[in-house]
């Protein structure tokens, strides 16, 4: 059995040292596909087998060590959804998932600079929740509700609409607001046709924009106006924990009878 | 002003092993403590100007690195052959000389990126680079089992010592970047080049402990110093990735 192994061993890494260095040089988008992860988790498999019979305890560890890193790395990246949310000052955005609703406004975006450089030192969110709580989200210091996660993850310049018709109003892509006592939801812009997408009552408009046109039996004209910072948050929605402590503990529990097996 | 003390640092590290080519070990260990204060003070007045400590950049790093490879060499081992203290000390003098060599914008002290400024990079970064320091100095060991005739039970203990240090604060260093990945965007992998190619280093690495000709031990000591030099600079320079200021 040990033989055996050993001879696997000898085939399956260089094979996957291989496989990681052509991916990562030529096709990144391999390392994440269908087919690589099957590897890794027949690799992980292997490995998690060769614990029993690898002869120190330095060794035991570090091969359960690389299971689980294999394991956290494909389930992890399986699992999490995750998307970018780009807001200008004043946007807001719903973030939904199977338990909780949370509305996030951006009530203001601050970038500080290193003295005479552009460097940015430092960058802060202050946003708005469910019109109530306000809160900070910077690098390295995420906001949480739950399984909710939202990181700060860089900035843009963006360009804020106005909306005019019989009232005015003032919204970046993805944002609320109400025109002519009129809930409206502006989605994006696409500068390809040069026109934005409206949700009004679940239903999607396009209209064209700097004309004017009749949206909803009143004359309406979109103009865009000059770009500004804006900030772009990463939703994160986290899922699996206890599983991957279990799976910790499996491992560990692993190590624990191979030890007894070798005593 | 830094790149004219770095000219005389590698000139003070060239001239102690050139001395120490013509077994004079007296001038030339003299040589190159002098060496050693001046890359000391080399680092003390780069992290002083800058505010921060010195890894947070390529250069910054290699500087370090070289420091903590010269301080292991000094004041770390037992004793050895004058073929590996020449070798050791080459290996220095070569970092020095890449470190001259690298375009100067590398050289400019820049504000740290917010990403780093977290505690993680006071573990992640040092245990990288303790990781490093234990895999050249088993590298020198292994150039010479490698082209010696003579088995030196004492040099293969070392690198077998070296080896497992390398290990450990290489494993250390991905479980930490992990952890730090995990607070920072929220994923504890994200296949960034520079992740890749450190569990590339690991995974080479590992093959060290499964063999047990010392030949075959040595070559694979070679390629995971080869795998480590591209991840230091090639992936900084030639794969663009969430690591593309490291």
């Amino acid at each position: 059995m040990v033989k055996i192994l050993k001879t696997s061993y000898w085939i399956l890494t260089p094979a996957i040292l291989l496989m990681l260095i052509v991916a990562s040089i030529f096709s990144p988008a391999l390392l994440t596909s269908l087919s690589y992860t099957i590897i890794y988790l027949l690799y992980a498999a292997f490995i998690l087998v060769s614990v029993v019979f690898v002869p120190t305890f330095l060794t035991k560890i570090l091969h359960l060590l690389l299971v689980f890193m294999i394991i956290v790395v494909v389930f992890v990246k399986s699992n999490n959804d995750r998307y970018p949310i780009a807001l200008g000052k004043g946007g807001s955005y719903l973030l939904q998932n199977e338990n909780d609703t949370l509305d996030i406004k951006l009530l203001e975006f601050t970038i500080t600079h290193d003295n005479g450089s552009v460097a940015a030192v430092h960058y802060e969110s202050k946003l708005l929740i469910d019109h109530r709580d306000t809160i900070s989200v910077t690098v390295n210091h995420p906001f949480k509700y739950k399984k909710i996660r939202l990181y700060q993850s860089s900035y843009r310049n963006m360009t804020p609409f106005n909306f005019y018709s019989n009232d005015s109003l003032r919204l970046f892509e993805g944002q609320y607001g109400k025109l002519n006592g009129i809930d409206l939801h502006f989605l994006e812009y696409d500068s390809h046709l040069q026109r934005a997408a409206i949700s009004y009552n679940d239903i999607l408009f396009y209209l064209p924009v700097e004309k004017e046109v009749t949206f909803l039996n009143t004359k309406i004209k979109i103009i865009p106006d000059i770009p500004e910072m804006g900030t772009v948050l990463e939703y994160v929605e986290v899922k699996g924990h206890v599983l991957l402590l279990l799976t910790a503990l499996l491992l560990l529990l692993t190590l624990i009878i191979s030890r007894l097996r070798r005593k | 002003m830094e790149f004219i003390l770095l000219l005389v640092l590698a000139s003070l590290y060239s001239i102690s092993l050139i001395v120490g080519l013509f077994k004079q070990q007296i001038l030339s260990r003299s040589v190159l403590y002098l060496g050693f204060i001046l890359h000391l003070t080399i680092l003390i007045i780069r992290s002083l100007t800058a505010h921060h400590p010195p890894f947070t950049n390529v250069y910054e790093s290699l500087l370090l690195l070289s420091f903590l490879m010269q301080v292991k060499f000094i004041f770390f081992q037992k004793s050895i052959s004058d073929r590996v203290i020449n070798l050791q000390r080459l290996a220095v003098l070569i970092f020095t000389v890449v470190l001259i060599a690298l375009p100067p914008e590398t050289r400019t002290i820049q504000a740290v990126m917010p990403a780093l400024n977290s505690i993680w990079m006071y573990i992640h970064v040092p245990a990288y680079l303790f990781s490093y320091v234990a895999l050249f100095s088993g590298l020198v060991l292994a150039i010479i089992r490698l082209f010696s005739r003579k088995n030196i039970f004492a040099n293969d203990e070392q690198m077998d010592t070296d080896i497992s240090l390398a290990m450990i604060f290489m494993s250390i260093g991905l479980v930490t970047g992990a952890i730090w990945g995990q607070v920072s965007w929220g994923n504890f992998w994200s296949w960034d080049p520079k992740e890749t190619w450190a569990l590339i280093n690991m995974i080479v690495l590992s093959l060290y402990f499964h063999k047990n000709d010392r030949k075959a031990q040595a070559l694979i000591v070679i390629l995971t110093a080869l795998t480590v030099l591209f991840t230091y600079f090639g992936v900084t320079w030639l794969l663009s990735g969430l690591h593309s200021y490291s």
